[in-house]
Parts: C-alpha cells; sequence; structure tokens
C-alpha cells in the first residue's frame, strides 16, 4: 500500500524480505543499512530473540534521492523465517508493495524454501493479493558455500511466476543491491497514481 | 491530506497536549503526522506491528472505539484507531503526568475532532492511476547514488 504525496512530491513504498530462517534476510537489510549514509540513514529497528534470531521484524527506513521530481522512501522489512513465527510474517505482509524472496541455496536447504515459498503464497491470498501481480524478486543465497544447488534446480523448484532472479552473497554484500534496485524499478512502475 | 495537516497542530494546542509526543501513522507504519517524536519511521512501523499483533491475539476484527494502552501509572502510550476502517492510528507517548486518565481522555477528545478532517485523505487514496510509464536503468542507479 504505497502511499504518494503529490503536493510534497514524496513517494513512500513498503518492501518485505521474505524467506526461510538463517537464509539472510536480515543480512540483507543490515547491509544496506551500513552502505547508506549521510540523509540516506535512519536507524534500523530489530526485534530479536535471546539468540538473535528476528522475533517479529527487522525495519529499515530507507531514504533514497528524487525520481522525477519525486523523493522516494523506501520502508524495507524482513519477516521472522523460523516456522514458529508464522502469525507475525501473515502481519508483516500487510500493506506491502513488492517482497523479496531471499532462498538459501544450500541442498539441504531445498524443502525450507520451498515450504517458505508456499506459506509466502498462501500469507499473500489469505490477504487478498494476487501473487502472480505483486511485485516479485528471488535472490539465491550464500552462493558462495561449498554445497549449493545448481542455481537451475533453484529456477526450476521456486521460480514458479518467472520472477527476476538474482545470485547473492549477502554477508560480503554481493548481490544485495542489485536485488534492490530491481525490486525498486518494479515496486515504482506499479505505483498508482494516489494522492 | 491539507485538511488533515492543517488542523494536526492546532487542535494539539486546543486540546493542551503541545507537551506530549504525538504521531499519526498509517496501517503499514508510514508516519503521517509527528509533534515532538524522532525517528517517526522507526515508531510507526512498531506502533503498527504491535496494534495488528494485538488484534491477531484477540483473532477478531476490532472496531474503531479498542484502544490500546501499555502504560504504568505516570508514563507510556496510548494508541486509538483514527478511522471506522482501521487504515490510521493516532498515538500519544507520554511520561511524568500525574493523571493519565484525563490526558487520554484529552486525546481521545483531540482524535475525534481529527477524524472529521479525515474524509478527503479517505478518497484521496482510490485514485488508479499508474505514476510511471516507463522508468530505466539509469534512473534507478541514480536513485541509489549514496
Amino acid at each position: 500500500m504505497s502511499f504518494i504525496n503529490h503536493q510534497k512530491k514524496e513517494i513512500n513504498c513498503k518492501i518485505v524480505y521474505y524467506g526461510p530462517g538463517l537464509g539472510g534476510k536480515t543480512t540483507n537489510i543490515q547491509y544496506v543499512y551500513q552502505k547508506t549514509s549521510g540523509d540516506s540513514k535512519s536507524d534500523i529497528v530489530t526485534l530479536n530473540t535471546d539468540n538473535e534470531r528476528t522475533l517479529f521484524f527487522d525495519f529499515l527506513p530507507l531514504d533514497l534521492g528524487e525520481i522525477r521530481g519525486f523523493r522516494t522512501r523506501f520502508h524495507l522489512y524482513t519477516v521472522p523465517g523460523q516456522v514458529f513465527y508464522e502469525a507475525s510474517r501473515k502481519l508483516i505482509l500487510r500493506g506491502v508493495d513488492g517482497i523479496i524472496f531471499v532462498a538459501d541455496s544450500q541442498v539441504e536447504k531445498m524443502e525450507a524454501n520451498i515450504e517458505s515459498f508456499k506459506s509466502l503464497e498462501n500469507n499473500l491470498t489469505e490477504q487478498g493479493y494476487d501473487i502472480e501481480n505483486i511485485p516479485l524478486v528471488l535472490q539465491w543465497n550464500k552462493r558462495d558455500l561449498p554445497n549449493t544447488c545448481p542455481e537451475e534446480e533453484l529456477e526450476r523448484r521456486l521460480n514458479k511466476y518467472d520472477s527476476p532472479t538474482f545470485s547473492s552473497r549477502a554477508i560480503t554484500g554481493e548481490g544485495v543491491f542489485e536485488t534492490l534496485k530491481m525490486m525498486s524499478k518494479l515496486v515504482l512502475m506499479n505505483l498508482k497514481s494516489g494522492l | 491530506m491539507d485538511s488533515l495537516k492543517d488542523n494536526f497542530k492546532p487542535l494539539i494546542d486546543q486540546f493542551k497536549l503541545s507537551t506530549q509526543h504525538i504521531l499519526v501513522c498509517r496501517k503499514d507504519g508510514i508516519p503521517l503526522m509527528t509533534h515532538n517524536i524522532d525517528n517517526s519511521d522507526g515508531r510507526g512501523a512498531l506502533v503498527a506491528g504491535a496494534w495488528q499483533a494485538i488484534e491477531a491475539v484477540l483473532e477478531s476484527n476490532q472496531n474503531r472505539e479498542m484502544r490500546l494502552s501499555f502504560d504504568s501509572t505516570e508514563s507510556g502510550v496510548y494508541i486509538l484507531p483514527l478511522d471506522e476502517e482501521l487504515n490510521f492510528y493516532s498515538v500519544m507517548i507520554f511520561e511524568n503526568i500525574m493523571n493519565p486518565g484525563q490526558l487520554k481522555n484529552q486525546f481521545r477528545l483531540f482524535r475525534d475532532e481529527l477524524r472529521t478532517h479525515l474524509t478527503v485523505l479517505a478518497e484521496d487514496i482510490n485514485d488508479n492511476k499508474v505514476l510511471f510509464e516507463n522508468i530505466t536503468d539509469e534512473e534507478i542507479d541514480t536513485l541509489f547514488s549514496f
């Protein structure tokens, strides 16, 4: 549910990082936070469990520059990846403008990826979204690890809607901004003009 | 939107709330108006999350008369829905108050008055035209040139 203020020339959009536990969602937005500077930088909000796992969400407001005269702000959220927190994931998807699905490339995580993607489909449907009409980008994370699935297999098993995909190593930042830029482009081109 | 914004500060003064911390945000956490609040983005996200989490705990769709209070006898946070559809929340954070009950009542009156200026905002959200026809990779690169 983007928010466009024509008088102030301002756009606000909500982007959610979704995916299985320990897949690298929080690492993605932590890298974005590290690399933003000056006026773009706001505090990152994290609600963690005692062992540093995401409890409710991570949140990073990102003040970007202008596009065609509109000041652009993205609100980046991650969902908790652990299966236990399904209710939280549903809440965080409310009002979403675009979704980055962060898959863990390790062979043994394939089932967790598939389960998480199904949960995304179900949660979007429950809230009245059509997954085929919402901007979606897939990120194959942890490509640096030795036991990764071939990208072709990740594509075949997870990319059901022919979404753009990116390889990444979120821990080093590789692929993080490429993914976010593609998502930003899709979201901005999907914006409705409201006030 | 203008009506809401134009009346925000005068209403805060009218209801003697100028020393409190006040935020109006959307249900997705995006702040619309603030008074005495820093980091309003983070606060908005947390308020929306807290309200919706409590709704989920209750497992029911609540009406606009619900309120969410997390407080001691002198300090806390008080959240009220601003509209019937629960698209907007009004939030007050207070500290070291002798009579929080009286203050909350003032805030409810403030919310009721602010609500009368919501009509324009609700109508404005329903425009379905696309804002940007095409966006180039160069424009996106420029957007991310921190």
